[in-house]
């Protein structure tokens, strides 16, 4: 259970950062998200340093296709 | 390591001139699109800029910002015997500005003066090259002149970062003193790696016969010919939040200084959102962190003089302020200093759209 909610804060985490709504599970499409650009990568970059202390880079950010990808980039 | 400590030498005024041409980011709705404009404005706090207008060089507010700040000091001409000008839009491929500058202010032949191709890291690398060229005795008063119009370079198209960068020129007077009790400590480094991060691919020696001179499609979607300015926003963000932070605690922790000893912490101010990053980073209080880029944008070199001459002027001029400053950017290229101002001239922030007509 605990991993879940894990799983679950980093969806509201990744919602707060990029500033949108719905509901989605962990293996969304990151294309799906008009957010998911330049701006919103910085975004990203700054709550996953923020949040998790992890500092990625944009290539990293780049290559990641769902919401699992970038979720595993702190897992690591 | 490029760190060390540099002593008898004072900063005894600072001034800095923008163009007479506000700019509010807003005014791109119609070129940019509401959504994305007003999304570039929450995420960096930018709403003015002032812009050059067409005729004006970065040089003409470098030199406007110096004629100020010589009256306002006093000072003789024919004691100033050096100038330095930082910059990155120089008025032409040769020669220095800098000459150019000695003419027009009118100082002596005995004078040194060339030109220093930098930008963000302007005022750290400046105040260190000024006070290393008084170390001999030979030089006691020193002008570091810095101006650069950032968004004027940029393809129109690019709102990645036209709307982030204004324009600007500064001058800082340095003056040996013996006198002096507080020495200036700075670390300066440089990851050439990261070079294309921010560059302009043409335009002098390198890629002369095959630059494009007709916009194209670049990967990030945007149109720009070889010879606009290119920045791959990220990286710089990426290098400015991990590398400047841990730069400034290696610094600290050489020198044995803590956050508590120092007033104010005066970064570079490319955006808000990456100031308070460093701050944060660093564990330096937000309300002893000034930011001002929400007025006046990113000003490339003269950042760091703008943030001084609008936010701590009254401080800078009636008592003894202690700063931890560091400037970050194009090269890459960054520094931090620890700087006393103490009793320093800092004439109001000029707004100016005087350019040179014998150029």
């Amino acid at each position: 259970m605990e991993g879940k909610k894990t799983v679950n804060e980093f969806i509201e985490k990744f919602k707060e950062a990029l500033d949108i709504e719905g509901e989605f599970d962990i293996n969304v499409e990151l294309e799906e998200f008009a957010e998911w650009d330049s701006m919103g990568y910085i975004s990203i970059m700054s709550m996953l340093d923020d949040e998790y202390g992890k500092e990625v880079n944009a290539n990293q950010l780049k290559v990641c296709k769902t919401l699992v990808d970038l979720y595993e980039l702190i897992s690591k | 390591m490029a760190i060390g400590e540099l002593k008898n030498v004072a900063i005894k005024g600072i001034s800095c001139c923008l163009p007479d041409n506000k700019v509010l980011n807003t005014d791109y709705y119609e070129r940019f699109g509401r959504d994305l404009v007003d999304k570039a404005i929450k995420m960096t706090g930018i709403n003015t800029r002032y812009v050059t207008i067409k005729e004006q060089c970065a040089s003409d507010l470098a030199y406007t910002a110096a004629e100020r700040l010589i009256e306002k000091l006093n000072w003789d001409k024919d004691t100033i015997k050096g100038l330095i000008f930082i910059t990155q839009s120089p008025d032409y491929r040769k020669p220095s500005t800098a000459c150019i500058l000695q003419y027009r202010l009118r100082l002596s032949e005995y004078c040194a003066a060339f030109d220093v191709n930098l930008g963000c890291s302007a005022f750290i690398y400046g105040t260190f090259f000024g006070s290393l060229m008084m170390s001999n005795n030979d030089i006691n008063r020193m002008l570091v002149l810095i101006g650069d119009a950032g968004s004027r370079y940029f393809s129109p198209e690019d709102h990645s970062a036209i709307l982030l960068h204004g324009s600007a020129g500064s001058a800082i007077a340095l003056e040996y003193d013996p006198e002096v009790n507080s020495s200036i400590k700075y670390s300066l480094k440089t990851d050439g790696s990261g070079f294309k991060s921010l560059y302009t691919p043409a335009g002098a020696s390198r890629n002369a016969y095959t630059a494009k001179k007709e916009p194209y499609l670049h990967n990030d979607g945007i149109m720009r010919s070889d010879y606009h300015h290119f920045m791959n926003g990220l990286d710089i963000f990426q290098f400015s939040i991990t590398k400047v932070p841990k730069t400034i605690k290696e610094f600290l922790k050489h020198y044995k200084l803590d956050n508590d000893m120092f007033d104010y912490l005066v970064l570079h101010q490319p955006n808000k959102l990456m100031v308070e990053k460093v701050a944060k980073k660093i564990e330096f209080p937000l309300e002893k962190t000034p930011i001002n880029v929400e007025k006046f944008g990113n000003c490339n070199g003269s950042s760091i003089p703008l943030l001084i001459v609008d936010k701590i002027k009254t401080e800078a001029e009636n008592s003894r302020i202690r700063l931890l400053t560091s400037g970050f950017g194009v090269g890459l290229s960054w520094g931090v200093m620890d700087l006393t101002l103490k009793h320093i001239t800092i004439p109001d922030i000029i707004y100016s759209n005087e350019y040179y007509t014998e150029g």
